[in-house]
């Protein structure tokens, strides 16, 4: 589904600096992929190459076999709106639109039918629970809620890669849960390839896989038994070794 | 580093973030020292330009004043928006209240005085540009430059007051705010406008009224007209503020439409822009309409006045001040001189002229007491008018003989002779004469003058063959006029020393009665102006204020998929509507306004000049609408991936 080989991301400049070294990382289908690191690490600059918003220096992406970045400007952003769905930290929904509104934009963009539309819309709304707040606007509901109709938005058009970067930095735990809690479902009933950025090590749990990157460069990765509370466990485990000092965060945990 | 270096280094390092508030103030400052220097040009005053034309010029002036303040403090409000970020960094930082008033109040004063400076230096640069119109305009020789100390003083003197109320004001408007408001600045989401339906249906209802003036009948009044007018204000008013978001929200409805390509994006965005601008559309469409129906109106009175002017039957009449029983030959007394001095211009101007001069004395006859006025007239004198009208001459009166006009006789069926209270002369009734009051001898005439001294008026009547236009009516007047040689005569009587009488020359009316139009026009065209451009900048502002977070919106629509070409139809089609949606509405109550003027006035010739004024203004727009269009969104384009 997602290949990428052999990807460096220079940044050039007075200091010229690596953000990513030699990435090579495989992604099969309805796989729930988590990438964690330190701040600074390049994990969001690895998403934002998957996503087409950014090019690598050198190095090969593809996704479902075809590599995006030849595209042009007009045909990247049509590749994004068709391919592949995104979820922001900040929700990135417009406040001059309804939840609706905001949800069915990329598909009004396709100049898609009405009925087709509204079918979809009721479609992910239900899955998502946010039926009730369809016609309400961005500064009347909860952060929760906002989230869960941008994920919505990125699921309308059924993308073949959902991306998700820091889904839950600014929501509370519950918000987080929940949310977590849908892109579960959704990767498991949809079977849709999900691609996450976190900090959060609870959020992390809910993939099949989490890959570490530290410094520009793959670390490790640890995959996901059955039991979720132990895999939350490793993850905050591996992240003590990556901070540095071993045992400062395991033994306290324990 | 002080806090007072700290201000000035504020503006001198981010010269680029105060750049758009400092060349609004110093445009409004260009503009107001550049008409400064127009209004106390020492050559204006020497001239005789009309009370009318005079008032106009400083009304004008103080507007241009109202307005540079409006302009001013919208300036410093939207920008004092965009830095409310770093107003809350600096409170968070432990700066008082009172040093941040401080701050803001010495960074514009230093703002301020630069853009004073620099209005003032380039209103040289375009004082000659705009003497030199100013000058055609009101038809005399070109004004040279001059040192304009009255026109500093007042600039400078006006615009330090501008800029301290301004920061006042300006430091009233960020009164309230605490440091978390100013650091979220304007990124607040912005809640849905507030239309009350009731409101939108009357702008309606106002608009349809104000339609209604033009099936007016054709003498309605002053007040019907003024109410009307009164009624198109107020419907265009909640046209812009209510009826707007009435019919976006309509749109909104319209799913199939609103759903579809790109409008989801620009008619929500629509619904904030518009309201937001709602006042100034209202004022810029009320200002244009206004100014190009006057355009209209203005060029068809002068063209009416050139028909006026070919019909009045005296070309020249001079009429001295000191006539009373003045017995002299015509030649010995003493507004001679003034004639004398008509002679050497029309001389001097090759034409051949002929001049009759009459004198008239109003005499009490008892017979005709209660009747209006009875003048007398010496016989030379009715014969030498006579001559040149091609009337009949009267070949002699007897001194005790009198010709009166018939309409005596209507009056007074059975009067036969006519007599007086103070002198014991009897004038026999011998014939009627249609021209002239009453026709006596002259020696009757010298008689009487002795007795009754009070009441003797002279006129000089100049006939000048080149300049009957009846002639040769087959051209058009405004040709013959053009080829001849009056109006330049006109000009240089104008200027000619007339001391002890008046001249009245129908070319003098007619110039005077050009300038007047000339001046409102004028002064119409150039308000006007500063209106298309100042409402081009407010636009600009505006953009500018929420560029950040359009930049931000735009940056994630681009990552879901938005491209730039849609962004491009987006933003362009919203930025033409706020450019145009005032033109479309103005130049149609402009048509309003005209068939009602047409009406009243009965002008041929309005609908071609309003016509260019509307199309001159659109020009104006569109150049603007492309700069501003290619700035935004350039500017966006950088947020976009």
């Amino acid at each position: 589904m997602l290949q990428v080989k052999q990807l460096n991301k220079i940044y050039s400049g007075k200091v010229a600096t690596k953000a990513l070294v030699d990435i090579d990382l495989t992604i099969e289908q309805g796989e729930f992929v988590g990438i964690m690191g330190p701040s600074g690490s390049g994990k969001t600059t690895l998403l934002n190459m998957v996503s087409t918003i950014d090019t690598p220096s050198s190095g090969e992406i593809y996704i479902n076999g075809k590599s995006p970045h030849v595209l042009k400007a007009n045909d990247l952003a049509r590749f994004r709106r068709r391919h592949l769905g995104f979820v922001f930290q900040d929700f990135n929904l417009l406040d001059t639109l309804t939840i609706a509104e905001n949800i069915v934009l990329p598909l009004t963009l396709d100049k898609k039918g009405l009925r087709e539309m509204d079918q979809k819309l009721k479609t992910v709304a239900k899955k998502l629970g946010i039926e009730d707040i369809l016609k309400k606007r961005t500064y009347e509901i909860s952060g929760g809620q906002k989230q869960r109709a941008a994920i919505a938005r990125a699921m309308i058009h059924s993308p073949s890669l959902l991306l998700a970067d820091e889904p839950t930095g600014s929501l509370d735990s519950k918000s987080s849960r929940t949310v977590m809690e849908m892109l579960e479902m959704i990767n498991e009933t949809e079977c849709t390839t999900t691609m996450l950025v976190t900090h959060d090590p609870l959020a992390a749990s809910f993939c099949h896989r989490v890959v570490f990157i530290k410094d520009g460069e793959l670390y490790n990765e640890i995959h996901r038994g059955d039991n979720r509370q132990q895999f939350f466990q490793e993850i905050i485990d591996m992240l003590s070794f990556l901070g540095g000092t071993s045992n400062e965060l395991s033994s306290v945990r324990i | 580093m002080n806090f007072r270096q700290f201000a000035f280094n504020n503006v001198k390092r981010n010269a680029r973030a105060y750049s758009a508030y400092f060349l609004s103030s110093s445009f409004a400052v260009m503009i107001f020292f550049t008409y400064a220097m127009f209004l106390f040009h020492p050559d204006l005053a020497k001239h005789g330009l009309g009370r009318n034309a005079k008032i106009l010029l400083q009304a004008a002036e103080f507007v241009v004043f109202i307005f540079a303040f409006l302009f001013v403090l919208y300036s410093i409000s939207s920008f004092l928006k965009v830095r409310n970020k770093e107003f809350g960094i600096l409170t968070i930082l432990g700066a008082q209240k009172k040093q941040l008033n401080y701050l803001i109040f010495f960074e514009n004063m230093i703002i301020g005085s630069v853009s004073i400076l620099a209005g003032i230096a380039s209103g040289i640069l375009l004082a000659k540009l705009f003497i030199l119109l100013g000058s055609k305009v009101i038809d005399i020789k070109e004004l040279s430059l001059y040192f304009p100390a009255k026109a500093f003083g007042l600039t400078i003197i006006a615009f330090l007051a501008l800029f301290f109320i301004v920061s006042l004001i300006a430091l009233w408007l960020i009164r309230s705010n605490r440091a978390q408001e100013l650091l979220i600045g304007s990124s607040k989401p912005k809640t849905e406008p507030q239309i009350s339906t009731l409101l939108a249906l009357l702008s309606l209802v106002c608009m349809v009224g104000g339609l209604l003036v033009i099936y007016l009948p054709k003498d309605f009044s002053e007040s019907m007209m003024l109410s009307f007018l009164a009624l198109g204000i107020i419907g265009t008013y909640f046209f812009y503020t209510q009826f707007t978001g009435l019919a976006i929200r309509q749109l909104k409805k319209n799913r199939s439409f609103f759903w579809r390509n790109t409008h989801l994006l620009w008619i929500s965005e629509m619904a904030y822009k518009v309201k937001d601008n709602a006042r100034m559309f209202f004022m810029i469409t009320i200002m244009m309409a206004m100014a190009s129906s006057s355009i209209g109106f203005f060029v068809a009175r002068s063209q009416e006045s050139v028909e006026r002017f070919v019909k009045m039957p005296s070309y020249l009449q001079y009429s001295p001040e000191k006539t009373l029983g003045d017995s002299r030959p015509y030649q010995e007394r003493s507004w001679y001189s003034d004639i004398e001095k008509i002679d050497h211009e029309l001389t001097k101007a090759h034409l051949k002229f002929d001049k009759v001069i009459t004198s008239q004395n109003q005499i009490p006859f008892r017979e005709l007491m209660d009747l209006n006025e009875s003048s007398i007239m010496s016989l030379s004198e009715y014969n030498q008018w006579a001559k040149r009208e091609k009337w009949e001459e009267i070949k002699s009166l007897k001194s005790n003989e009198v010709m009166i006009n018939k309409h005596y006789l209507e009056e007074r069926k059975n009067v036969k002779t006519l007599s007086l209270e103070k002198d014991d002369i009897k004038l026999n009734i011998v014939g009627i004469t249609d021209h002239a009051d009453m026709i006596v001898s002259d020696a009757t005439y010298q008689r009487l003058l002795k007795t009754y001294n009070q009441s003797q008026i002279t006129f000089v009547q100049y006939y000048i063959p080149e300049w009957d236009y009846k002639k040769n009516n087959s051209q058009p007047i405004d040709l013959l006029l053009k080829n001849s040689s009056e109006i330049q005569v006109a000009k240089q009587l104008r200027n000619t020393d007339i001391k002890e009488g008046y001249l009245d020359a129908r070319g003098l009316a007619y110039l005077r009665d050009r300038t007047d139009s000339n001046v409102s026009l004028f002064i119409l065209v150039f308000i006007a102006a500063i209106f298309a451009v100042s409402s081009a900048s407010f636009i600009y502002f505006k953009l500018y204020t929420e560029l950040k977070q359009d930049q931000r919106i735009y940056n994630s629509l681009s990552k879901i998929g938005v491209s730039a070409k849609e962004m491009n139809k987006s933003a362009t089609i919203q930025i033409a509507i706020l450019f145009f949606l005032p033109m479309f509405v103005a130049a149609l109550e402009t048509v309003i306004g005209l068939i009602v003027l047409n009406k009243h006035f009965l002008y041929k010739h309005m609908f071609v000049p309003s016509l260019f004024g509307v199309t001159a203004f659109f020009i104006a727009q569109v150049i603007f609408f492309l700069i501003v269009r290619y700035r935004y969104i350039l500017q966006l384009k950088r947020a976009m991936l």
